[in-house]
């Protein structure tokens, strides 16, 4: 085998992660806070114990943010994605996150009008953006009319992929009202679902739209 | 939209009278699923949302290669990091141990056997520390030799033995299971066949693929016990014993949480490794602790064995079947679940058919392919895949219409079948006739511009679930609000069964469903009453609550019959009031009913009462199997708890340049009594629409010396929203027939007849698909997936 060929193959082995492809971009970002760690002053035998002090600052910086109308502002860590912010910083626990590559569309939050994973933006890329979350489509603890749909209709089944999907279809449906079935295909594309063969999920925004009957709640043979 | 049928129920009225009918009030009906609100939120109770202060991130890092000699690892450099707390190999006596079967260890301490095998472990502060560390631990490999055939593997004389000592079942050194079925004489048969169909069928390994990764969250506590919140389809069965075995903790001083709703399962959390990981490094560090695995670990940690199969089947020129020879052979690092997927595939292979002799081997073996765990269907679709596409070879060479020759040779209700047991609750006939019903309402096939082609195919299906593994106690909580509270270990996958149980509760009780709720699952207080797998659930789970119910209307009938100047017999419940039948007037709250408690005027606040399936005492006891022939003997013994049965339809048009293959119609049906028709109907879209078309067209598995390649979704191609056809395309089938289990004596039925289906959904998906593939290009295809490369190569352009 060729160094060049042994190269391409241990290239091919190792994890291309965030951390290291950040690693390069991360100049020019605010030096922040370096507190994050060594919160812990328990000593156990055979862990090691926290670390005095930070051998490197960690980079980052503050970012304002409009989160479901209200805005917000706070330090971020130049390696977090959006997902990982929301979540962790800000509580949003409804975006859920499924695999950090942009792949499964689970994280999905509108941004700025537009449907995107948020595993997929830096949160100190986000700095000054509009973002709506699924937290801010059922407002007040009241589900949206797609929701209620979606619930009567059981679009989902054990629903992970849910709010992604649900962003996906607000961000369509806020431009145009009554989109077509290849519209909305087209709009969902990018959220992957394991359970319901997306079948349901397609039907509700049509029920939801207006443009499809919904199911009779009692089935027909079934009446007592 | 697409056409939904369910059956008329109300012709099994009568039968369900005994277990509590009170009107087809929630039985049969479109209840909202309970987990709606939750989901569409993202607030429900997935094991993903469950988070601790000062919770430490838990990793671990993977053997890169399909088979390696691990010649030294070097943790000095990660344990440096700044933010890391912990480090472990095997070297650490946490880690040491085999777990599962006893034959996969916690971390490979000298060897990897197979692909993304653990050989490190690192608790941190953050994330980014976890993986700064995960980089920094530095080890050493040496590639060995990598079998991953599974033929190959079982071979008398494999090119890499895998174990030591090997398990060498039959004179083959890998094999760690054998199943044989004899049945009449094969060779006799075939010979007197006037047509044979002879074919080779392959499935490779396919990951569960749920979005959801699989994690776990576990917590030391001061008194020395740990809890666990472990995203899994069971919790006592399998998770519960391995983490505290794997810990050295009694079972007591752990307490196991389950997910409000597993956040998809489909067999791949059955085990629940993440929380043997959480809780091993809880108990290290003192911390809290989550583990949770990223989208390559998902894809790569557990999957579908990789199956082959040799199928000879023989018929006489009117279409009667004679004779079915068969050989499996499957593989996978570990023994893990495999073992007992032969014997599915032995009760498989004869099928719902009628056969006059049937010879079948079974070999499962060590290999170095990607680790395994039970795949949804265990065995069904992998088993159907093959049996279908070789019955509708057997309708081209008789030039006899599919249906025609499968409604020839269905068993009949009641009929032995090859392993000598009863068959009992046959709905296939009914389930194929009413999709091909759908396929034939579709009218003559479209016309398509060239390059493309229509072709059309159908298949049958079958699942036949096998019982054991749980213990069936359910309890139910009545409260003197008039609340009901469910307490059972059965867990929500996603299928629905937080709203089925309450269905059959408030069914059996004839109160409205708002008054019933379903707690936690958890050890400390859950019975064991059924695991979320083999579709068992439904049966087991619904039968321990239903049960309970009738208990509990005895107890409270006996109870208020003195206070209402009745017979117990003549009372019945409503709304949460006793009365005497058809007199409402005189109605007494239930409350009034519960025992009284010594030294305080009146009855209790609360009332428990549990409920399962016991053996009447004339039962003839569980029988036994001859394990040379697999034969059943006694005359009430079987192997399946309840037999379930399926059929497919679709169209599809197959670009002959390019090899694309998309589906334009599906029809798909089952036959049983639904609890809830929108959760069957979803599991009948869910099973064949995503997991059936992506192991059938999408779901390619490469792998480079044992090395997987498939890491993400978007080199593993799990089907999108735009690989399905349009909702109006869409047709399911719920054919309704009474669902009834256990051999004959006792006869047990299932609760108000309604049995599981999530499983056999998918069984018909592959061959379905596959046989309208070789009607539209006129060639046989039998390796999946049908990607366009393995389209162009059979049509002899690639």
């Amino acid at each position: 085998m060729s160094e060049e060929k042994k190269e391409e193959k241990k290239e091919a082995k190792s994890r291309v992660s965030r951390r290291t492809f950040i690693g390069g971009t991360i100049a020019g970002l605010v030096v922040g806070a370096a507190a994050a760690y060594g919160a812990t002053t328990m000593t156990v035998p055979g862990v090691k114990p926290p670390a005095a002090a930070p051998k490197e600052a960690i980079k980052g910086k503050f970012i304002s943010l409009t989160v479901n109308g209200k805005a917000t502002s706070l330090w971020v860590d130049a390696r977090w994605s959006l997902a990982n912010t929301l979540r962790n910083s800000l509580g949003l626990r409804g975006t859920v996150k499924g695999c950090d590559y942009g792949e499964c569309g689970c994280c999905t939050v509108i941004v700025d009008g537009r449907a995107v994973p948020s595993c997929m933006i830096l949160a100190v890329d986000a700095d000054g953006r509009t973002i709506q979350t699924i937290e801010g489509v059922s407002e007040g603890g009241k589900l949206s009319a797609l929701q209620q749909t979606m619930v009567k209709h059981r679009a989902f089944q054990c629903g992970f992929c849910g709010p992604g999907f649900i962003m996906s279809a607000k961000a369509l449906l806020d431009k145009k009202s009554r989109p077509t079935e290849d519209e909305i295909r087209e709009a969902l594309s990018g959220n992957v679902c394991r359970c319901t063969g997306y079948h349901r999920i397609v039907e509700s925004v049509l029920i939801a739209t207006g443009q499809k009957q919904p199911l009779e709640r009692i089935s027909s043979g079934a009446i007592a | 939209m697409g056409k939904r049928f369910v059956g008329d129920l109300t012709q099994f009225k009568d039968k369900m009278a005994q277990y509590g009918y009170s009107g087809l009030r929630y039985m049969g009906q479109r209840v909202d699923d309970v987990n709606g609100p939750g989901i569409v939120t993202g607030t429900i109770g997935w094991t993903f949302n469950v988070t601790m202060p000062g919770m430490l991130v838990g990793k671990l890092k993977r053997n890169p290669y399909g088979h390696a000699k691990i010649t030294s690892i070097d943790t000095s450099k990660a344990e440096r990091i700044l933010g890391v707390v912990f480090v472990g190999t095997a070297k650490h006596p946490m880690f040491a141990g085999k777990m599962m079967f006893g034959d996969e260890p916690v971390l490979c301490d000298k060897e990897a056997w197979s692909n993304n095998d653990p050989v490190a472990i690192v608790a941190a502060e953050t994330l980014e520390a976890a993986e700064d560390a995960l980089d920094a631990i530095d080890v050493k490999y040496e590639e060995l030799p990598v079998e991953v055939d599974p033929e190959a593997a079982a071979s008398p004389s494999p090119s890499v033995v895998q174990k030591s000592p090997p398990p060498n079942k039959q004179g083959r050194p890998n094999c760690f299971t054998y199943v044989p079925l004899v049945y009449g004489d094969v060779d006799k048969e075939m010979a007197a066949s006037d047509i044979t169909v002879e074919l080779n069928a392959e499935l490779p390994p396919d990951p569960h693929g749920t979005p959801a990764p699989m994690s776990a969250v576990a917590v030391w506590n001061g008194d020395g016990s740990i809890s666990v919140w472990d995203d899994v389809q069971n919790i006592h069965a399998v998770p519960w014993p391995t983490v505290a075995g794997m810990v050295g903790l009694s079972q007591e001083m752990v307490h196991f949480h389950g997910p409000e709703v597993c956040a998809g399962g489909f067999g791949g959390k059955n085990a629940g490794i993440a929380g043997v990981y959480a809780a091993m490094l809880t108990i290290i560090t003192h911390r809290p602790v989550r583990v949770l695995y990223d989208r390559t670990e998902g894809l790569l940690h557990v999957s579908r064995p990789n199956w082959k199969w040799k199928i000879k089947i023989g018929a006489k020129k009117d279409g009667t079947l004679t004779a079915i020879q068969a050989t499996t052979y499957l593989g996978g690092p570990y023994g893990r679940f495999n073992g007992g997927l032969l014997e599915r595939a032995r009760n498989g292979i004869t099928g719902s058919y009628r056969w006059k002799a049937v010879k079948y081997d079974g070999y499962a073996s060590y290999t170095n392919a990607q680790n395994t765990l039970s795949y949804r269907g265990y065995s069904s679709p992998e088993t159907c895949y093959g049996i279908e596409m070789a019955m509708d070879e057997l309708s081209k060479k008789l030039g006899m219409d599919p249906l025609e020759l499968r409604l020839k040779n269905y068993l009949n209700e009641g009929e032995r079948n090859a392993m000598n047991e009863i068959f009992r609750s046959m709905g296939e006939p009914g389930v194929a006739k009413k999709v091909r019903e759908f396929m034939d309402a579709w009218g003559p096939k479209p016309s398509v511009p060239d390059p493309w082609v229509v072709g059309r195919g159908f298949s049958g299906g079958n699942k036949y679930t096998q019982g054991g593994m749980v213990t069936n106690t359910a309890h139910l909580k009545f409260k003197g609000n008039g609340t009901v509270e469910i307490i059972t270990d059965s867990m929500d996958l996603g299928t629905g069964l937080n709203t089925v149980w309450r269905q059959f509760v408030a069914e059996g009780l004839n109160i409205p469903i708002e008054k019933t709720v379903k707690l936690e699952v958890n050890t400390d207080y859950a019975p064991f009453t059924s695991n979320s797998f083999s579709s068992m659930a439904t049966f087991h789970g619904g039968y321990a609550l239903v049960n309970a119910t009738m208990n509990a209307k005895k107890l409270l009938f006996a109870n208020a019959a003195p206070i209402l100047n009745a017979k117990p017999e003549d009372l019945e419940t409503k709304d949460g009031k006793i009365m005497v039948k058809g007199k409402p007037e005189g109605a007494i709250p239930w409350s009034k009913a519960f025992p009284v408690i010594p030294g305080q005027p009146g009855p209790g606040e609360e009332l428990m009462v549990s409920g399962g399936i016991y053996a009447p005492d004339d039962y003839q006891g569980p029988g036994k199997m001859d394990p040379a022939t697999s034969q059943c003997l006694g005359p009430h013994f079987r192997s399946v708890l309840f037999h379930s049965h399926q059929a497919n339809a679709a169209e599809v048009f197959v670009n002959k340049e390019t090899g694309e293959v998309r589906v334009n119609k599906w029809a798909g049906g089952c036959d049983l009594i639904p609890a809830n028709p929108t959760n069957v109907e979803g599991q009948l879209e869910g099973g064949s629409l995503v997991m059936g078309l992506g192991t059938a067209l999408t779901e390619a598995r490469w792998q480079d010396k044992g090395m997987y390649l498939g890491k993400s979704y978007l080199e593993w191609k799990i089907p999108t929203v735009l690989d399905i056809p349009k909702v109006d395309n869409v047709d399911t089938a719920i054919v309704p027939v009474w669902g009834e289990a256990h051999g004959e004596n006792p006869r047990i039925d299932a609760p108000f007849g309604a049995k599981g289906t999530a499983e056999g959904v998918q069984a018909p998906t592959a061959p379905c698909i596959a046989n309208a593939i070789t009607d539209a290009i006129g060639v046989r295809l039998t390796t999946i997936p049908f990607t366009p490369d393995v389209i162009l190569k059979a049509l002899g352009k690639a």
